[in-house]
């Protein structure tokens, strides 16, 4: 089975979904001296250390991205084999913390892009195949559960659910319907890994569950790992106003993540979750328009500088948003020709500049 | 986005809500539901320079700090905060920040982010020098998530003077406070300035940083050292009363040792300069160069102490500005297990970037002391063309010949010299394509007539190199011939 190859552009949409993600680049080594140049009968003395360190693994975008491509070409060749030890490895550095904690996001960043209806056959045999090849898997019920969420919507598509056609809004129900049955039944094995807590929740909240399962699901997910951020990125989803909840509600949930996790985190987890809160709900008036705090924001943005996960470009983004001027003309000076703030609208290089500058 | 409806959803609802009611009941769920605190309001506080330490206990988490003192303009002061405590425990930061009297930040300064305190960083400090009078403020922001505990330390620098030719040992002994040394200097004074920490205090990492103000109170140079190796960097021109700081990191407290020595002057084509420097400190000779100038700097009789395996000395080039040019490691020895060549100690630069005063500087090995002759030599330069042999006059071990010529595939480039070549010693002929794609080379040992040949793998531009060495070439000439060497 390949899909991907039959799907020209899917990669494309999977990195493009890649770049989106907040991983932080890794900090570059000191260079050393040039050593001299090779020449027979000559070597170039040596550097003084008698036996090199391994290089640790890096864990920046670029890993990111290959694991991305790995985890496609392992669906694509329906490598299941693959897919577990993989998945099994991003746990353990989940679980260790550091650099590499991120990259089981990368499973969660393929989920959201890989299915399709149109292969649908072709999935559900290699899912078939891996359940009876590997029934223990911790991943293959969290993946399944997706891939079912992922033709839901599929069929509905985008828009008020008033105007979506009634066999769409049957196809949306019975794909969630077995999302569902596909996470009930590798609860068992699934409650390893963060992936099955987060295909829940993102089928339950599109059912429409109410919100004490939702968060019980978070709560338990979230106690058992702390630091994978999709949870906390699917629990807010469903506390946004478009989904019935208010930006109180989000606001005490961010609050409590900070409680949560601070012990390592800082206030990070402030500023990282209300990012995902613009992204979900972009507004100019978002300090006014939500319970958000710039003092609050500002302080995290500083801790994740400090904590060395931190992006000028961010803050002063934020600062503009806030409408501090100080702050903003502080950033921007700091940043010089690295500022990127987007060429148009309300948070543009051109439009903070303005505030910095008095207008 | 509305929200489906959950009557067609029964048999998910079902799971789900059964779900939720056997759910693990952890530990953490009640923190789901707090509310961690809002903005109690600021503490306010003063602080008197170079009085006792304050300790400022923000209570309830997220409450900040606003500590305000009085100074003159113009006054340098470092700050401490000490045993930064969280509870519970966070990995936030406090970030502080520095206020003048109008309400701006202090020129020149940034946020300071103060972690807890743990055995290795007890305290986090940062300094300031006032531009104007009157009451400033250390404005402390909190994590809102945890309440603080800190002790704030406000000092003046410890002062003394310094002079050229004389060390001086100073002792800090306050939490992020600096030690300044006042040097004057005469006009076209070219100085060296060195650091270390004092020996029988220097437990730990005790890194510091080593500045040096210009009379008009702009930064001239800064350098980094530790417990390990001494910091050291160069003082030129400006005659005046300059001013040297020793910043301890993490508000470390101790004694260092300072001491300026009138920086040495090495000429092109002179005689070797001697040089000797104690463990951790750094030989550093200026040099006039011109820009499109080729210069070689050469160490000879390069002597560790003591001779550790693998140690190497590092001689760099830097610009007038004091970035670093170009460097290289030399060692004294072979490499054990690694190699039994010991390479000359030699760095060339075939076009210096502009005009100036460059400095050369030799750094030994970490614990070792370095002692040797430095030569600074030009490039010899020319070109070579087929059936238009080059002559080298003689040249000296510091020198290098370089000349840029067209060649075509087959044919060979050749040296034939007379040259005194010391046991262990070699000759080197690099031809190189001017891309830099492609290089080739032989080496020669211990013969007094050396006839060296590459042939060319195809047709273009090519510079071969001629790099005595340590040996000193007497007479020779570089050919470039058409098939086999003569």
């Amino acid at each position: 089975m390949n899909i991907t190859a039959k799907l020209p552009g899917r990669r494309g949409a999977i990195v493009g979904l890649v770049a989106a993600l907040a991983l932080q680049p890794c900090t570059l080594l000191a260079q050393a001296p040039a050593p001299a140049p090779a020449t027979k009968g000559a070597p170039a003395p040596k550097a003084a250390a008698p036996a090199a360190q391994p290089a640790a693994p890096k864990y920046d975008a670029e890993a990111f991205q290959e694991a991305v491509n790995t985890i496609v070409k392992a669906f694509d060749s329906g490598d299941h084999a693959k897919l577990d030890s993989m998945h099994d490895e991003y746990l353990e550095l989940l679980r260790k913390g550091g650099e590499g904690r991120r990259m089981l996001d990368a499973f969660a960043a393929v989920f959201e892009q890989y299915f399709r209806a149109e292969h649908r056959e072709q999935l559900e045999k290699m899912f078939a195949a891996w359940k009876e090849a590997a029934p223990q898997s911790k991943l293959r019920p969290a993946a399944e559960g997706a891939m079912y969420r992922a033709f839901a919507w599929e069929a509905r598509g985008a828009g008020p659910y008033s105007q979506v056609p009634e066999d769409a809004r049957k196809k949306f129900r019975e794909n969630l319907e077995r999302s569902t049955q596909v996470i009930e039944q590798g609860q068992a094995q699934g409650r390893e890994t963060p992936l099955w807590y987060w295909t829940a929740i993102t089928t339950g909240g599109a059912i429409g569950a109410p919100a004490a399962a939702l968060d019980r699901f978070f709560q338990e997910g979230a106690a058992r790992f702390p630091l994978y951020m999709p949870l906390y990125y699917a629990r807010i989803t469903f506390l946004l106003p478009q989904w019935g909840g208010d930006f109180a509600r989000v606001d005490s949930f961010i609050r409590a993540a900070v409680a949560r996790t601070q012990a390592t985190e800082g206030t990070t987890l402030y500023s990282i979750l209300y990012a995902d809160v613009v992204r979900s709900s972009p507004s100019a008036d978002f300090f006014k328009g939500t319970r958000a705090s710039w003092p609050l924001m500002k302080h995290a943005l500083e801790d994740e500088l400090a904590l060395g996960s931190g992006d000028l470009n961010r803050y002063a983004a934020f600062a503009c948003l806030a409408r501090d001027r100080d702050t903003t003309r502080e950033l921007i000076t700091e940043l010089g020709d690295r500022l990127q703030l987007g060429s148009s609208g309300p948070i543009s290089n051109d439009a903070c500049k303005e505030l910095a500058n008095g207008k | 986005m509305k929200v489906p409806g959950a009557a067609h959803v029964a048999k998910g609802l079902a799971f789900l809500a059964a779900m939720a009611i056997a759910a693990i009941v952890h530990a953490a769920s009640s923190a789901a539901d707090s509310s961690p605190g809002r903005d109690p309001g600021a503490l306010a506080a003063s602080i008197r320079i170079d009085g006792p330490p304050l300790r400022v206990p923000l209570q309830p988490a997220g409450r900040g700090a606003r500590v305000s003192f009085m100074a003159e303009a113009g006054q340098r002061l470092g700050f401490g905060i000490a045993g930064v405590r969280f509870t519970p425990a966070s990995a936030a930061a406090l970030v502080v920040t520095v206020r003048q009297p109008d309400g701006s930040m202090v020129p020149g300064t940034r946020r300071v982010h103060c972690f807890a305190a743990k055995a290795t960083e007890p305290v986090c400090d940062g300094e300031l020098t006032t531009q104007q009078a009157g009451r400033h403020v250390l404005e402390i922001d909190a994590p809102f998530s945890a309440a603080a505990t800190l002790e704030l330390t406000l000092s003046s620098p410890v002062t003394a003077s310094l002079q050229v030719g004389k060390s001086h040992t100073i002792a800090v002994s306050r939490a992020g406070q600096d030690a300044r040394l006042e040097l004057a200097l005469e006009p076209g004074a070219d100085v060296s300035i060195s650091a270390r920490s004092a020996g029988a205090q220097a437990a730990g990492p005790r890194a510091f940083d080593l500045r040096a103000f210009r009379p008009d109170g702009s930064l001239a140079a800064e350098a980094h050292g530790d417990a390990q190796r001494a910091a050291s960097l160069s003082l030129p021109g400006a005659a005046g009363l300059h001013a040297i700081e020793i910043d301890p990191a993490n508000g470390a407290t101790g004694a260092f040792v300072v001491s300026a020595k009138a920086g040495s002057v090495a000429a092109v084509g002179g005689p070797a300069a001697e040089f000797s420097v104690a463990a951790g400190e750094t030989a550093r000779f200026a040099v006039a160069g011109n820009a499109g100038q080729g210069l070689t700097i050469a160490v000879q009789g390069l002597a560790h102490a003591p001779d550790v395996d693998y140690g190497n000395s590092v001689i760099a080039l830097l610009k007038p500005d004091g970035g670093r040019l170009d460097a290289r490691s030399c060692i004294t020895k072979p490499l054990p297990g690694l190699a039994q060549y010991v390479p000359p100690c030699k760095l060339s630069v075939f076009a210096l970037p502009e005009s100036g005063r460059y400095t050369v500087t030799v750094s030994p090995p970490a614990q070792a002391a370095a002692s040797g002759r430095l030569l600074l030599a030009d490039v010899v330069t020319g070109s070579l063309a087929a059936g238009a042999p080059a002559k080298l006059a003689a040249m000296k071990p510091a020198q290098v010949a370089r000349f840029e010529f067209t060649g075509s595939a087959g044919q060979n480039v050749q040296l034939s010299a007379f040259a005194t070549v010391p046991p262990g010693a070699a000759i080197t002929l690099l031809v190189q394509g001017l891309d830099g794609t492609s290089f080739f080379a032989t080496a020669a040992g211990n013969k007094e007539r050396i006839a060296m040949f590459n042939p060319l793998p195809s047709a273009g531009r090519y510079v071969v190199t001629v790099d005595p060495g340590y040996a000193a070439i007497e007479t020779g000439e570089l050919a470039l011939v058409d098939g086999q060497p003569r």
